[in-house]
Order: C-alpha cells, then sequence, then structure tokens
C-alpha cells in the first residue's frame, strides 16, 4: 500500500450524456447517473492505445489497469429526461432499418469523480490517460478532466455493489439502484479483451448509488445526493 | 493567424440565439399537435432542447454539397443523402475502398456482422464519427416558445378540406458544443492505421469539414425550416484546438462566463480563438480553413 495512491480525477459534463444501463436495449435505454467501473477501464485502455500504441499498452498499462480498484462517485444533482429518436436498427437480414427509439439522457453542473488506486510511480502516466478521456457512453456526452488529484474516496459518497454498500439504519428505502458491470478481474484476459479469445469477462450486479430520487415525473427525474452512511433523512 | 495550426482533435462551445424556430421536435399528439423537445435540468428547470442528430445531419448534407463541388468521390449512398452511408451499399468493400468516400469518411457508418445458419457471411464494420454535436439546450432564462395554429390540407377533403393544428415557435439562446476530430481523418479508428496518405486529399476534406460546420451555423436549419426557418440573432463561444494527440476540452455554454474559464486552458498544445459576433466567428473560421490542417494519430 506503501506504493500506492488514489488518483482522483473530475470530469465536467459540458451538456447532456447518456451512459446506458446494462441489459438495456439501445432502442428503449434507460442510463446511469454515472459510468460504471467497466466503462471506466475500456475508456482508459482506449486512450492509451491512442497515446501510447497497442503494444504498449498491452505490455504496461493493461496488466495494471485489469486490477486497479476503480471507484465512481456521481454528480450530486442530476436532471434525467427521456427521449424520442429515430434511430436505425438491424432487421432480420441485418439490414439498417429506420425505427423510432427512446433514450434517456442526464443533465448535470456538478462533476463526476473517478478514483483510481494507481502505483505511485506510474501517477503522471495515468493523469495522462485519464486527461484524455472525453466522454461517457455515448460518444456526443462529452466529457472535460477539469481537476486531477491525490485524494481517497469517501465510502459513503462513491457506489457500491450492493452486497458490499454500507448502508446503516435506512436500508434500501429510496436509494438509487441500478445494474452495473464490472470486469471479472481473475479471469479476465487480454485475447478475451480484444475479441480474439472467447469468454464473458463482464459481471453484472445491482449498484446502490448515494443518489434518491427527488422528483419522478411521466417523462423525467431528478435525482439528488444523499450519503448511503448518513442515517438522517435530510438532504446534504 | 500567421502560422498554419496542426489540428488533431478542434471544440467549439457556443452559444446561438435562435429565433422563431422548430428545429427538433419530440414527436406528436395525434395529428393536431407537435411537442418541442424538452430537457430537464439538475437544478430542476425544464428547459427547451434540439437534438444532435440533426445538426449532424445538416452537417451530412452541407459536406455532400462541398465535396461533390470539389469532385471528391462520394459513394452513391452518401450521394443520394441516404445517412445509412456505407450500410447502404449492395457489395462488401475493403476500408479503403469505403473511405475513398469523404462522408463515410467523416461521419463514419456501421455495418452490422451478418450471419446465415451460424455463420458469418459478412464480417462487421465500422468507423466512428470524426465529427460530434451535442445536444442544444437553451439557457432557462433566455428562453420561450409560443403556441402557434397552423392549418393544413385535411386528406379527408369531405370534412372541409383545413385542419388546424399546433406548433411551438421557440425563441432563445442556446448552449450547443462540438468536437471535431481532424487527426482520424482517413484513418480507420478502429486499428488507428492510417489509409489515406495524400496529405492533399486530407488537407481538401478538413477544410470543406470546416466550411460547413460554419455555414451550419450562420444557417441554421433542422426540422420544418420551410415555415419556420430561424433567424439567426447572435452568436458567440469559443474554438478550441488540441495540436498533440489528446482532447481539446469543452466547457459548457451553459457557464455565465464559459469564454473567460475556456480562454484560461490556452497552454503549448492548446490554441483558443474567442469570439462574439457573427462577423469575428466568420472570420476565425475562414482563416483556420485557410491555415489549418489535419495531422496523424501518433501510433
Amino acid at each position: 500500500m506503501e506504493n500506492l495512491m488514489w488518483l482522483a480525477v473530475d470530469y465536467h459534463m459540458p451538456m447532456t450524456y447518456s451512459c446506458r444501463k446494462p441489459l438495456n436495449s439501445p432502442y428503449s435505454a434507460q442510463i446511469l447517473p454515472a459510468p460504471g467501473p467497466t466503462t471506466v477501464r475500456l475508456a482508459l485502455i482506449r486512450e492509451a492505445i491512442e497515446l501510447f500504441g497497442l503494444v504498449q499498452t498491452k505490455r504496461h498499462i493493461y496488466p495494471i489497469l485489469k486490477t486497479t480498484p476503480i471507484h465512481i462517485r456521481p454528480p450530486k444533482a442530476i436532471g434525467i429526461s427521456t427521449h424520442h429518436l429515430r434511430m436505425y436498427k438491424p432487421d432480420s437480414r441485418q439490414a439498417l432499418g429506420e425505427t423510432i427509439g427512446y433514450r434517456e439522457y442526464a443533465h448535470s453542473s456538478d462533476p463526476i469523480t473517478i478514483y483510481a488506486l494507481i502505483p505511485k510511480n506510474l501517477s503522471s502516466l495515468f493523469s495522462e490517460l485519464f486527461d484524455a478521456i472525453g466522454y461517457w457512453g455515448q460518444a456526443d456526452s462529452f466529457a472535460t478532466c477539469t481537476r486531477i488529484y491525490e485524494s481517497e474516496p469517501d465510502a459513503g459518497d462513491i457506489i457500491h455493489p450492493l452486497n458490499e454498500a454500507p448502508i446503516t439504519n435506512r436500508g434500501l428505502k429510496q436509494v438509487f439502484t441500478a445494474f452495473v458491470t464490472e470486469w471479472d478481474l481473475q479471469n479476465v484476459t487480454w485475447g478475451m479483451f480484444t475479441g480474439e479469445k472467447s469468454g464473458n469477462f463482464f459481471q453484472t450486479r445491482v449498484y446502490v448509488y448515494p443518489l434518491f430520487i427527488c422528483e419522478h415525473h411521466s417523462r423525467a427525474n431528478r435525482l439528488l445526493y444523499r450519503s448511503l452512511e448518513s442515517n438522517s433523512e435530510s438532504v446534504q | 493567424m500567421k502560422d498554419s495550426i496542426p489540428v488533431y482533435e478542434l471544440s467549439l462551445s457556443l452559444r446561438v440565439t435562435w429565433q422563431a424556430h422548430s428545429m427538433s421536435n419530440s414527436g406528436n399528439n395525434g395529428t393536431n399537435r407537435l411537442y418541442p423537445r424538452r430537457q430537464l435540468l439538475n437544478d430542476g428547470t425544464e428547459t427547451d432542447a434540439c437534438s444532435g442528430n440533426i445538426f449532424k445531419h445538416y452537417h451530412a448534407r452541407l459536406l455532400m454539397e462541398k465535396l461533390f463541388e470539389l469532385k471528391c468521390h462520394l459513394c452513391p449512398a452518401c450521394l443520394i443523402g441516404d445517412s445509412r452511408r456505407a450500410e447502404a451499399l449492395d457489395e462488401a468493400l475493403t476500408m479503403a475502398e469505403y473511405l475513398r468516400c469523404g462522408i463515410c469518411d467523416t461521419h463514419g457508418f456501421l455495418i452490422p456482422e451478418k450471419k446465415e445458419g451460424g455463420q458469418v457471411v459478412r464480417k462487421g464494420v465500422s468507423k466512428h464519427s470524426l465529427i460530434e454535436f451535442s445536444m442544444a439546450l437553451a439557457l432557462p432564462d433566455q428562453h420561450t416558445d409560443s403556441p402557434q395554429i397552423y392549418t393544413r390540407q385535411s386528406i379527408d377533403s369531405e370534412s372541409g378540406g383545413q385542419m388546424i393544428f399546433k406548433q411551438s415557435s421557440r425563441s432563445g439562446a442556446y448552449g450547443l458544443c462540438i468536437r471535431y476530430k481532424a487527426a482520424g481523418l482517413g484513418v480507420d479508428t478502429n486499428t488507428r492505421k492510417p489509409i489515406i496518405k495524400d496529405e492533399n486529399l486530407r488537407l481538401g476534406r478538413h477544410k470543406a469539414i470546416l466550411e460547413s460546420l460554419k455555414e451550419q451555423l450562420l444557417s441554421p436549419s433542422g426540422a420544418l425550416t420551410s415555415i419556420s426557418l430561424p433567424h439567426l440573432t447572435g452568436i458567440e463561444g469559443i474554438i478550441i484546438i488540441k495540436t498533440q494527440a489528446g482532447r481539446a476540452p469543452i466547457l459548457s455554454p451553459l457557464i455565465p462566463d464559459f469564454i473567460v474559464q475556456s480562454q484560461q486552458l490556452a497552454d503549448t498544445t492548446r490554441v483558443v480563438f474567442a469570439f462574439n459576433s457573427l462577423g469575428v466567428f466568420d472570420q476565425t473560421m475562414t482563416e483556420l480553413c485557410e491555415h489549418s490542417y489535419p495531422i496523424y494519430p501518433f501510433h
């Protein structure tokens, strides 16, 4: 642990963003309030390939990224609206045809914070990788890295798998939950990641968020922050 | 702008003011009411929105006209404005053949993998779009809409001929963000291998993309412009160019001082241009067309 440090990275989402929930159809998609750990790992690998090339990424960055603990702190207030969109959908012959779809889009002026436990001697390399990430979810869900600093995550402020969540007296009442994917850290290999070998290296689990739904409309929801460790019902 | 600027990536954060438009709508209630698109913001206010899809379609259309005029190769699908692009072609081609088309190269395409009887008969091929548009969001305190009653010819002529329907006419200042990755021109974005090695061809496409972007913003278009062509009454914002591999940052135009904050991001690898009027924007984009060139990705 002496050689490791928690790197915290804040992302500003300039306009709307849309990170689809796992197991949701792209043609009727609900979204997550912030990207999950798999999205973060894949984005870091994508940027590593862009900045340092495939060989360097495979040899030096992937082995660290594969097991690095990643935590995510969602924004403190989020507005989510459902939009009708015209889309293309493959038909039974795998030819694209027009259809109407639904997709949620989120807006927040608060930052999304990603925490990664990394080797101290690689902090500048990881800073460069995090700085290069330009979107979360869909490619038009723009993100700009605004701050990189050393900070340990607060357990009450980050998302957790349900069985690891620090939920106390309040239980799950009104807590926002969703399916989220994480890599199967024990079994993932580079070949599986690039598609050269078959095998599913994702685990989908229920996660709890330090958020609750404060407004619910037919086509829109508003989520607000509440620490998972707080025992009171008050909104912070 | 004296020296030529290498462009890896370019971003625009804009505040544009459109009056009396219906450029993007969320759907209708049968045949008598057309609803505007709306987005809930994190402070609980609901504001007007325009989908980024519509801006992307319009950019592709303008780019097609420019490339056609320049006698650049366009595939048969792009030539008729089919937004499926390479997917609409009947024959399977190589990536080099797909990227001969300037629209497929710029706006990307997706050809899904095809299986018959469990066997792959066509491999999936794709290229990421090099230009992305955010949703345009109205500044909540600088936006209004007014329902307008229109008439149109009824399909059932026996019922009197005219049919009344309502359509919202919207006005306001909108925040819009655009990102253009020049380094991806002529490159297979999945393998990151340069496919087009003719610098002049890439430069021609780069200029056409920037010119289309400029014209798109100076002459807005979208849905229902045949009866509600928007009045453009203002544009201000910032252009950030990343001259090396990495991201050109984008700050939200909904932030009151986004121009000042964005200007502070200038450094040795980021060139920043601010503009506060149509004329300065036009001049800046024209100079960029003349004095910038796309670089290749490092790997």
